[in-house]
């Protein structure tokens, strides 16, 4: 085993993210705008490799221009934002993040002063006048119970939906369908709902990333009749709202 | 062979890459000072600004009688809202204050017996020259050592200082939860970002935080992989977006948040599941049922024994709390409130003290290897205003005890006039002609030296040790 010093570490580990953003540079088209590569022959248009007398030697790679100063939802942007992605329950309610977890929610909602929102940041403007809007663990825990008890009720109340105009969940697929096409259909309309933003045209890896949310979710529960939703289609469909719910694709814009 | 880059690898990875950076200024051998396990410390805020007569800095009641003077202790008026001041003067032959034996230490009317009974753990400053009188200022420059800039925090909360140290330690513990915040501000200015404070309201929202999620949406374990997975992926938007460490602190805190989601916390802090645990708790604080308490203590001394839970069970390395509010009386509360408030927040500080005492700890104890730092925004002012309450004052005082710290020990003094800051002897503690003033930024870097920590972070005040405050 070979040690490098902290000089030397910086140095790579600070190559390493220009080579990553410089790749992420290229935005124009296709798959390289997701993952990353490891490979350091992927230097992008900012860096370069020159030959000069003493051997070969790294030109160094500007910083990064694109990166921009992202920000963590606050709570009332949570607060509104949550009933518009998970539209009404079957009665024409909206779904949110409510007291009386489960199935069947009922009570406060879970951002409201008196829940947790001061414990995600939420200022009282009395001892706290600014928004603590820090994703930190407790935020993250709390994010992953929202969105399993939203996503659990959004899967429910399209499942009981008469008009199947009317699914959130569901919207361009059927309650039965696991046709690829109708689930990357699917897929990329619940992308614009719940980042705001169109996935790419042609194969887009993070449709891919989801696909096969779905389908793991869905193989599962065929097996497995202790799922949460009442049938395979709609646990797939579930999971992959938590996942989405989850991300900082969603938390952080 | 594919080598494949997870999001929270490569995040994780440029993070620690920045830590090692950043410990780059520190000395290795303070950093590991402290011994098989790392240091804790326990920063306790009552908020709004004490008054120091009637704790920390008394002044005698039959010395100081007259109502429009500088130095006016009114003990008698402040019974109005605490009686037990009326017993206090009874003890003490009229004048409210107490003396302990062994150290001489003062300590005025509202200190509760519980905590002046360990007087000899105490190391008492008084004299901080706080430079401001500015709740948000004063509060903030204790809660860094650091002068904020305008109103907004300079540097890192002491909490997160300690929980960041505690990364490098030797013993390479890696609590859930390093940094544990109830009721307080916190902040972490560049560093690693699985450190920083996890904030709740109080200690009734432990609960959430580490209790599990609920059964009833759970995943199966193949769809939870698969989402995992799905998280584990680095997009070149969420790089663009990590100007502000945003993403990467969403992503160091998927795992602590996986384990508080786990529940397996839980049964370190379920004080209603386990009663022999809430009576063993109780014992430090002097109380044999919780439900009986009004809503000022449950809060504050609930506070406090969560606190004890974070780290006894090894939870967290730092614990900020604050045990009282609304100190802030410039009208005639002071009279009814400010001295019932004191009396409960100091309560607290002698329970959790008493806790810490007689925790084991290896071949000690927990107090051996925590720091117990107690301040407020400031101190409010030796004269009665004509509404009946107290204003704000520069001359504060505050407290500190546990590792390193030398017990039963005074350092500094006010003036029998104004009580103003007297400049001190750091060596000695006692006042002298041609000495420093105490600052906060002078305690955070003695308190970081008595852990065995670095501060060349206290770097835009000329921090200055007070070796007095220090065991020989």
């Amino acid at each position: 085993m070979r040690f490098v010093d902290s000089r030397h570490a910086t140095s790579l580990c600070s190559l390493a993210l220009a080579l990553l953003l410089a790749g992420c540079g290229t935005t124009t088209t296709g798959a390289e705008d997701e993952g990353v590569a490891s490979d350091s022959s992927t230097t992008g248009d900012d860096g370069a490799t020159e030959e000069t007398e003493e051997g070969p030697s790294i030109t160094p790679t500007p910083p990064p221009t694109k990166s921009r100063v992202g920000k963590r939802m606050t709570v009332a942007q949570l607060r509104a934002s949550i009933p518009v992605i998970a539209g009404p329950d079957e009665d024409g309610f909206p779904i949110t993040w409510r007291a009386n977890a489960g199935t069947n929610p009922s009570g406060t909602e879970m951002f409201a002063d008196n829940k947790l929102g001061p414990a995600l940041g939420d200022p009282n403007y009395i001892e706290r006048v600014e928004e603590a809007a820090i994703p930190n663990a407790l935020y993250v825990k709390l994010m992953d119970d929202m969105a399993r008890q939203v996503c659990t009720n959004m899967a429910e109340a399209d499942r009981k939906r008469i008009d199947s105009d009317a699914r959130v969940l569901l919207r361009d697929t059927t309650l039965e369908s696991v046709e690829p096409a109708d689930i990357e259909a699917n897929l990329r309309y619940l992308h614009l709902r719940f980042f705001g933003e169109r996935s790419r045209a042609g194969e887009d890896p993070t449709i891919d990333a989801l696909k096969s949310v779905f389908f793991t979710a869905h193989d599962e529960a065929v097996t497995n009749d202790d799922q949460v939703a009442q049938t395979p289609v709609l646990e797939g469909w579930r999971v992959v709202c938590i996942a989405m719910l989850k991300s900082p694709e969603f938390h952080i814009y | 062979m594919p080598h494949h880059i997870s999001r929270r690898n490569l995040l994780g990875g440029l993070g620690a890459a920045a830590g090692v950076l950043s410990l780059g200024g520190l000395s290795l051998r303070q950093t590991m000072a402290a011994g098989d396990k790392p240091p804790l410390v326990v920063q306790i805020t009552f908020s709004g600004g004490w008054d120091t007569l009637l704790t920390l800095d008394p002044r005698s009641n039959l010395d100081f009688t007259d109502p429009d003077g500088k130095i006016y202790p009114a003990y008698d008026l402040a019974a109005n809202g605490d009686p037990l001041i009326l017993d206090a003067l009874a003890n003490t032959n009229g004048t409210g204050v107490f003396t302990d034996g062994p150290s001489g230490m003062t300590l005025g009317p509202s200190m509760p017996a519980s905590l002046r009974a360990m007087a000899s753990d105490l190391c008492l400053v008084r004299g901080v020259d706080m430079g401001t009188l500015t709740h948000a200022v004063g509060k903030r420059y204790f809660l860094t050592g650091k002068f904020p800039r305008g109103l907004s925090a300079n540097g890192s909360s002491l909490g997160t200082r300690v929980a960041y140290e505690g990364l490098a330690h030797e013993s390479r513990m890696s609590p859930a939860i390093p940094n544990l915040v109830i009721g307080m501000e916190t902040y972490n200015e560049g560093l690693d970002a699985s450190i920083s404070g996890v904030s709740i309201s109080d200690f009734e929202d432990m609960e959430d935080l580490v209790n599990a999620l609920r059964p009833e949406t759970l995943l199966a374990p193949g769809a939870a992989e698969a989402v995992e997975a799905y998280l584990d992926r680095v997009t070149c938007g969420e790089l663009r977006a990590d100007g502000s460490k945003k993403v990467t602190t969403f992503e160091a805190s998927r795992a602590s948040a996986a384990v508080l989601s786990s529940g397996a916390l839980w049964s370190s802090f379920d004080l209603e599941g386990n009663p022999d645990l809430l009576t063993g708790l109780l014992s430090h604080f002097g109380v044999a049922d919780f439900a009986s308490l009004d809503s000022q203590r449950k809060k504050s001394y609930g506070a406090a024994m969560l606190a004890c839970q974070a780290l006894a069970s090894g939870t967290s390395h730092a614990v900020s709390l604050e045990v009282v509010d609304g100190l802030d009386t410039h009208d005639e509360e002071w009279q009814s409130e400010h001295s019932a408030s004191l009396r409960v927040g100091f309560e607290a500080v002698a329970g959790l003290l008493s806790f810490l005492k007689n925790t084991p700890d290896g071949s000690g104890v927990l107090l051996d290897r925590t720091v117990v730092l107690v301040t407020s925004d400031f101190a409010r002012g030796p004269e009665l205003n004509p509404r009946g309450g107290r204003d704000h004052h520069l001359a504060s005082s505050c407290l500190v005890a546990g590792m390193n710290i030398q017990g039963g020990k005074v350092i500094g003094a006010t003036t029998n006039d104004t009580m103003a800051s007297m400049p001190i002897d750091p060596r000695s503690g006692a006042p002298s002609e041609g000495g420093v003033l105490i600052r906060p930024t002078d305690i955070h870097a003695t308190v970081l030296e008595a852990m065995g920590l670095g501060w060349d972070h206290l770097s835009n005040q000329t921090p200055l040790l007070i070796p007095a405050m220090l065991k020989a």
